[in-house]
C-alpha cells in the first residue's frame, strides 16, 4: 500500500517536470509573440518581412535582408556540410571496422560539444584572414559563415543519419548482396533509400541548427544590413540582429527585435514541424 | 556408407555436385562432409530438425556464407562443372546465376517496379524498355502480374506478405538465375498463402532448379522430387522423396519423420 502511494506521488512529480517544460515553451511563446506582433501589424505583415529598410532611429522596421541572410548562411552551410555528413554517415553506419567506428563517431559527436563562440574565434583568426587574402572581399562573409555553420552541424546531420542508416534491417542488405550486388551497390541502390526519411530530416534539424546559430555568425558574418548577392559579401542574420541590438534597444525598436524573433521562431518551428512530419511517414 | 549422393536418374550431370563441404562458425563445425548431386530441373527439400544446418548449407551455396566472420568452408561445389570456391569465381555472377528467397520476405523500400529492375540494374542493364519488359515478364512468372499491373509504383513493403514473397521470387526471376535456394519460404505464410507458394515452386520448376528448405515434413512430401535428412551438421539420407518418407534407409531417419523428435 505505502509503495503504491510513493509510485503514485513519484509519477505526479515527474508529471510536472514535463507539464513544466511545456508551461515554459508556452511562456516564452506568448511572451514573444505579444511583444513581437504589434510592430508587425503596425508594419504591416508584407512590409515587415518584405521591405528591405531596418532603420531604427527612424522607426522604420522591415527585415527582408535578414531573412535572405539567414537563408543564404544557411544554404551555405547545407553545401558545405550535407555532402559531408553523408558520406561520414555512410562510412560509419555501413563500411567502417569496429575499430574506426568506435573512434570517429565520438570525435565527430565532440565537434557539437564546442562552444559556438570558439568556432567563431577560429573563425575570426583563421578562416576570415584566409578569405581575405586567398579569395577576396574582406573575409566577413557568407562564404566564412557557411564553412564555420556547416561544420558546426555536422555531428547532428551524421549522427540522425547514421542512425536511420543502422536502424535499415540487415535482410536489406542480405537480400541485395543475395542478387549479385556488391557492397556499394547494396548501399546506395537498397539501404540509402531506405534510410531516405529519416536522412532528409535529419538534414532538416541541421537547417533548424544552422538558422538558429548565433554567436559564431555574428562574430565571422560582417554583420551589414544588405541582401548578399555574393558568397564573399557580408551579411547579418535574424538572430544576429536581436544579439547586436538588443543591449541598447529600447520601445519599438526593443518590439521590433521580438517581431524579429517571431519569425525566427515560426521559421523553426516549421522546420521541426516538418522533419517530425517527414519522420513519421517513414516509421509508417 | 550410402547416402544417395548420387540420387539422380535423368542420366545427365547435375547442375550441382557437392563433395565433401565441410563448413565451420569459428570452432563450430556446422557441416560435415556433406555430399550430395542435384540434377537440373528438380525441386530438393531440405528437411531435419532445427540447428542441424539446413540454412548453412544454403548460404554456402551462393556464398552468401562469405560474409560470416570467422568462417571457414572446404570441400568442393561444382556448379555446372566449376568450383564455387575456385580463385577467379565472380562471386557477384555467382550470386546473379544462384538466387536466394529469405525466410522473411524481404523486398527492398523501393516500387513494386523498382524491386524487379534492382537486379538487371546492379547487372548493368540500363535500357528502359528492357527493364520495363522484364519487370512484366518476371511478376507474370509468379503470377502477381494481373493483380499488380495498375500500381507497379506503389512501395512493395506495403504489399501483403504472401505477395512480398513472390515478389521476391520474381525479382530473382529477372536476373534469370539457374538455381532458386529458398530457405522455408513459407514458414511466415499461411496455409493458403503457403499452397499457393508450392504451386509456383512447381510452375517454376521447368526453368530452373530449386533448393528448398522446410521443417515442414508434408510440404517436402508435397513439392519436392528429392529429399535430404540432415541432423547435426551430417546429410543423413538423401534420395527420392516419395522413397525417404515410404522407406527410409537410416534409423535416424525414420525417428525423425515419424516424428519422435524435431
Ligand atoms: N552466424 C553464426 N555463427 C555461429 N554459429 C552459427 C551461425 N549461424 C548458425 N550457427 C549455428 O550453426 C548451426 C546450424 O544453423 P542453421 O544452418 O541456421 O540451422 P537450420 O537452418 O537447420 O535451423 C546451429 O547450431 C547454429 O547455432
Ligand atoms: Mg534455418
Amino acid at each position: 500500500m505505502k509503495q503504491a502511494v510513493r509510485e503514485a506521488f513519484i509519477s505526479k512529480i515527474l508529471l510536472l517536470t514535463a507539464l513544466s517544460s511545456i508551461g515554459a515553451l508556452t511562456l516564452i511563446t506568448v511572451f514573444i509573440f505579444a511583444e513581437g506582433l504589434p510592430v508587425i501589424f503596425k508594419t504591416g505583415f508584407f512590409d515587415f518581412i518584405f521591405g528591405m529598410k531596418w532603420k531604427p532611429s527612424r522607426g522604420i522596421f522591415s527585415i527582408f535582408p535578414m531573412i535572405a541572410g539567414s537563408f543564404a548562411v544557411m544554404a551555405g552551410a547545407m553545401l558545405v556540410s550535407v555532402p559531408f555528413a553523408l558520406c561520414c554517415s555512410i562510412y560509419l553506419a555501413e563500411f567502417a571496422g569496429r575499430t574506426t567506428r568506435a573512434i570517429v563517431k565520438p570525435a565527430i559527436e565532440l565537434l557539437a560539444g564546442i562552444p559556438s563562440v570558439v568556432y567563431g574565434f577560429i573563425g575570426v583568426t583563421v578562416l576570415v584572414p584566409f578569405i581575405k587574402n586567398n579569395i577576396g572581399g574582406n573575409g566577413f562573409s557568407v562564404l566564412g559563415c557557411s564553412i564555420v555553420l556547416g561544420i558546426m552541424v555536422l555531428p547532428t546531420i551524421t549522427s540522425i543519419s547514421y542512425d536511420a542508416l543502422r536502424a535499415v534491417p540487415d535482410s536489406y542488405r542480405e537480400g541485395a548482396l543475395a542478387l549479385g550486388a556488391t557492397r556499394w551497390q547494396a548501399v546506395k541502390m537498397a539501404v540509402v533509400p531506405a534510410a531516405g526519411s529519416g536522412i532528409i530530416a535529419a538534414v532538416i534539424l541541421g537547417m533548424g541548427r544552422a538558422i538558429g546559430e548565433t554567436m559564431a555568425v555574428i562574430m565571422i558574418a560582417g554583420n551589414s544590413l544588405i541582401i548578399p548577392l555574393s558568397p564573399l559579401d557580408p551579411v547579418r542574420t535574424l538572430t544576429s540582429n536581436i544579439a547586436l541590438e538588443m543591449g541598447y534597444a529600447s520601445g519599438m525598436h526593443r518590439q521590433a527585435l521580438f517581431a524579429t524573433g517571431v519569425i525566427l521562431f515560426v521559421i523553426i518551428m516549421a522546420l521541426n514541424i516538418l522533419a517530425t512530419r517527414v519522420i513519421k511517414r517513414a516509421v509508417r | 556408407m550410402t547416402n544417395g549422393i548420387t540420387a539422380y536418374d535423368k542420366g545427365e550431370a547435375p547442375i550441382l555436385k557437392i563433395s565433401g563441404l565441410d563448413y565451420y562458425y569459428g570452432d563450430f563445425h556446422a557441416l560435415k562432409s556433406v555430399s550430395m548431386d542435384i540434377c537440373r530441373n528438380s525441386i530438393v527439400a531440405l528437411i531435419g530438425p532445427s540447428g542441424c544446418g539446413k540454412s548453412t548449407l544454403l548460404k554456402a551455396l551462393d556464398r552468401m556464407s562469405d560474409l560470416i566472420e570467422g568462417s571457414r568452408v572446404s570441400g568442393e561445389v561444382l556448379f555446372n562443372g566449376e568450383n564455387i570456391f575456385g580463385a577467379g569465381v565472380d562471386i557477384t555472377l555467382l550470386r546473379k546465376r544462384i538466387g536466394m528467397v529469405f525466410q522473411h520476405p524481404n523486398p527492398f523500400a523501393l516500387s513494386i517496379a523498382d524491386n524487379i529492375k534492382f537486379g538487371p540494374r546492379v547487372h548493368g542493364e540500363k535500357n528502359r524498355e528492357t527493364l520495363d519488359s522484364l519487370v512484366e515478364s518476371s511478376l507474370r512468372a509468379v503470377g502477381l502480374w494481373d493483380q499488380l499491373k495498375d500500381r507497379l509504383d506503389k512501395k512493395a513493403t506495403e504489399l501483403q506478405a504472401d505477395e512480398q514473397q513472390r515478389l521476391c521470387i520474381a525479382r530473382l526471376v529477372a536476373v534469370e538465375p539457374e538455381i532458386l535456394l529458398m530457405d522455408e519460404p513459407c514458414s511466415t505464410l499461411d496455409p493458403i498463402a503457403t499452397l499457393s507458394i508450392e504451386e509456383l515452386m512447381r510452375e517454376l520448376k521447368k526453368n530452373y532448379t530449386i533448393i528448398t528448405v522446410t521443417h515442414n515434413m508434408q510440404q517436402a512430401a508435397r513439392v519436392s522430387d528429392y529429399s535430404g535428412f540432415m541432423l547435426m551438421g551430417e546429410l543423413v539420407e538423401y534420395s527420392k522423396t516419395a522413397d525417404i518418407f515410404s522407406n527410409p534407409r537410416d534409423k535416424r531417419t525414420d525417428d525423425y519423420i515419424s516424428g519422435h523428435y524435431g
